[in-house]
């Protein structure tokens, strides 16, 4: 058993260093939003993207067009360094983070890798203890 | 023990507020695309664990106010055993590893207790059968 937490304990690690590698070079590079941006979506290269052009999300059109314009150019990331205020990163959302000897919350979530199947983490209780690990990519 | 990562709304997307420009990836507006993100994400870092992928609605993430990272051990009661901080300066592993060795010793103890009652209960029967 033990040598599975360790094998475990590394792989956590592995995210966490890597989110903090990457935090530390490259962070709030908001000039590289609009270079993405350009480059996936100005379809004519006029240096405005357009609904049209973008057409993913209306909401999160709104939150990139920050002068609410109608159209995304650089201009939009050329103050604040890229933290809009509509963002959602910025909004915290509300509620208190569960303490130890509350019941878990329970959640029936699809597997990454087959998203037909579920994990329902209510049907552990009784049986095995489970970490839980909460992270992203970036 | 069960580990189970749960791929949640990205910290640094590249039109997020916080942009992360080496790993550009855009914040995810369906719940297919934050499973495709995750699913490049584990192949990509060849993560061994379960993953399983929240909502865009961010339901799970928001319940164990899991972002941008954090740790949790679920008790084999079914309750929290350990809550770890708000990531990434709360993200200590070695804390969820002691939390773990703690926890699967308690479930061995009384493993071993419970086996302990039932074979001395058994030696009562033998003796009165005699």
């Amino acid at each position: 058993m033990r040598p599975l937490i360790i094998a475990v304990a590394t792989g956590a690690l592995l995210i966490s260093t890597t989110v903090a590698q990457r935090r530390g070079r490259g962070f709030r590079a908001s000039g590289d939003t609009w270079k993405f941006l350009a480059k996936k979506y100005d379809k004519n290269k006029d240096g405005e993207i357009t609904w049209k052009e973008y057409a993913r999300d209306k909401g999160k059109f709104a939150e990139l067009d920050k002068d609410g314009n109608g159209g995304i150019t650089k201009t939009d990331f050329d103050q604040g360094g890229g933290r809009g205020q509509g963002s959602r990163g910025n909004r915290r959302r509300g509620g208190a983070t569960p303490k130890a000897g509350d019941l878990a919350p329970d959640f029936d979530l699809p597997l990454a890798k087959k998203p037909k199947q579920r994990i329902k983490l209510s049907s552990f209780a009784g049986k095995k203890p489970v970490a839980l690990i909460f992270g992203s990519y970036t | 023990m069960q580990f189970i990562l749960v791929y949640v709304r990205e910290a640094h997307a590249i039109d997020g507020s916080r942009p992360n420009s080496r790993v550009q990836i855009e914040d995810p507006v369906s719940d297919f695309e934050r499973q495709e993100v995750a699913s490049s994400c584990i192949a990509n870092l060849k993560l061994p664990m379960t993953t399983v992928v929240d909502g865009v609605d961010d339901k799970v993430g928001t319940a164990y106010q899991g972002l941008p990272d954090r740790l949790y051990l679920i008790g084999k009661d079914g309750k929290i055993a350990y809550a770890g901080g708000r990531g990434p300066r709360g993200f200590q592993p070695e804390e969820l590893e002691d939390s773990i060795i703690e926890e699967l010793n308690k479930i061995w103890k009384s493993g071993k207790k419970a086996k302990a009652t039932k074979t001395k209960r058994n030696k009562q029967t033998d003796a009165k059968g005699k």
